[in-house]
């Protein structure tokens, strides 16, 4: 299907406004909105994920973290992992900004499935979950991560 | 594909970029602790000049010279003379000593500051950019190792045939030079540099990344 794209730039608009106008309800139509709505608001609550070829909605909350590994995307809850087809820098547009944050270019946690930080034994920081886990931190978003963690607290 | 997995995160252009920096800071730094470390003699001989020729501490400084140091001099040439068996006028090999002397010690100085820049651009790469796992640290600072002293092997000898050259090029013969110095860093010291500055950057990395671990929850635990 064919999706024209139209801007309307005028005094008259308050606020940035997106309007979907369509024949009828698709599956397409469908995404679109959920992609737009998960953009605006930043609070994506549901995401598709595979196993095994089952398809299962998975919420948010229950989300571990989003990683990739070659070239697949893959989300990672306590009962195990599934594939996705979301790229983790569109999820870094979608999802809550007070519970997700990037911790390296291949990763992205819940922050309250974070149980601490600590150091591997190369010297490199490393973020435990509650499930026992151990995801490695990049240097540079050490920074970003503690800005997070403050803006969180505040 | 063993070997891509063996040197994985490894990047030839940021260790490239490393060890520019360390080189960088090395020369400088020898190049300071070389003028702080004769400052006293410049001062010394700078002073001496400055004196009007008649003055009476001028005459006795210079006195004092030609009996110590100059004796001391042509003592080192009488005995590079017994050494080569050869009828040298004395003065003449005086001068072509002490600039050899001269020469000698700022190659060596420049090579040194060098050799232990790329040392420790390597090491610092390894350890605490890349942060390689002991595994492969150990192996790329052995394989770095085994480079670097092809690398000073190889210089020496590019050294040696420029020399060569420039002896032909002069007395257009080629002349024996077997006194002159390789400007070799002792095998010893190298290992001594690599490996101090591989532990002091292993534990200053990790007490660096223990302290930012414990204020990430610091803040973590503070909601």
């Amino acid at each position: 299907m064919d999706i024209k794209v139209r801007t309307n730039i005028s005094n008259e608009y308050q606020n940035i406004e997106i309007c979907i106008n369509a024949p009828e309800r698709t599956e397409e139509v469908q995404r679109l909105e959920n992609e737009l709505q998960a953009k605006a608001t930043k609070n994506l609550k549901q995401i598709v994920g595979m196993q095994d070829n089952d398809i299962f909605l998975i919420n948010t909350s229950d989300i571990i973290m989003f990683f990739s590994e070659d070239k697949n995307n893959f989300c990672k809850t306590k009962d195990g992992i599934y594939k996705i087809k979301e790229k983790l820098y569109y999820l870094e547009e979608v999802l809550p900004i007070k519970d997700f944050i990037r911790i390296s270019n291949s990763a992205i946690v819940n922050i309250n499935h974070v149980k601490c930080f600590n150091t591997s034994i190369i010297g490199r920081i490393v973020v435990k979950f509650k499930d026992g886990s151990e995801e490695n931190v990049s240097k540079r978003k050490t920074s970003e991560i503690m800005k997070f963690l403050k803006e969180r607290s505040e | 594909m063993k070997l891509k997995e063996m040197f994985k995160g490894f990047s030839l252009k940021k260790m490239l970029l490393t060890i520019l920096c360390t080189v960088i800071v090395s020369v400088f730094v020898s190049a300071t602790m070389t003028f702080v470390r004769d400052f006293n003699t410049y001062t010394a001989y700078e002073s001496v000049a400055g004196l009007h020729e008649n003055h009476e501490k001028f005459k006795e400084v210079v006195s004092q010279y030609d009996q110590e140091v100059i004796q001391g001099y042509y003592d080192n040439v009488e005995q590079q003379k017994e050494e080569w068996e050869k009828d040298i006028p004395t003065r003449a090999l005086t001068e072509i000593l002490l600039k050899r002397f001269e020469s000698e010690n700022r190659v060596h100085v420049y090579v040194t500051s060098v050799v232990m820049g790329v040392a420790l651009g390597i090491v610092i790469y390894v350890i605490a950019i890349q942060k390689a796992n002991i595994k492969q640290a150990v192996i790329e600072l052995l394989i770095a190792f085994a480079i670097l002293i092809a690398i000073i092997i190889l210089v020496n000898h590019i050294y040696m045939i420029i020399l060569g050259h420039f002896t032909q090029n002069a007395f257009e013969t080629i002349i024996d030079f077997g006194g002159a110095e390789l400007y070799y860093l002792e095998d010893n010291t190298l290992i001594i540099v690599y490996v101090v500055a591989a532990v002091i950057l292993y534990v200053g990395n990790l007490i660096k990344q223990k302290m930012l671990a414990n204020k990430l929850n610091k803040e973590l635990n503070n909601k």
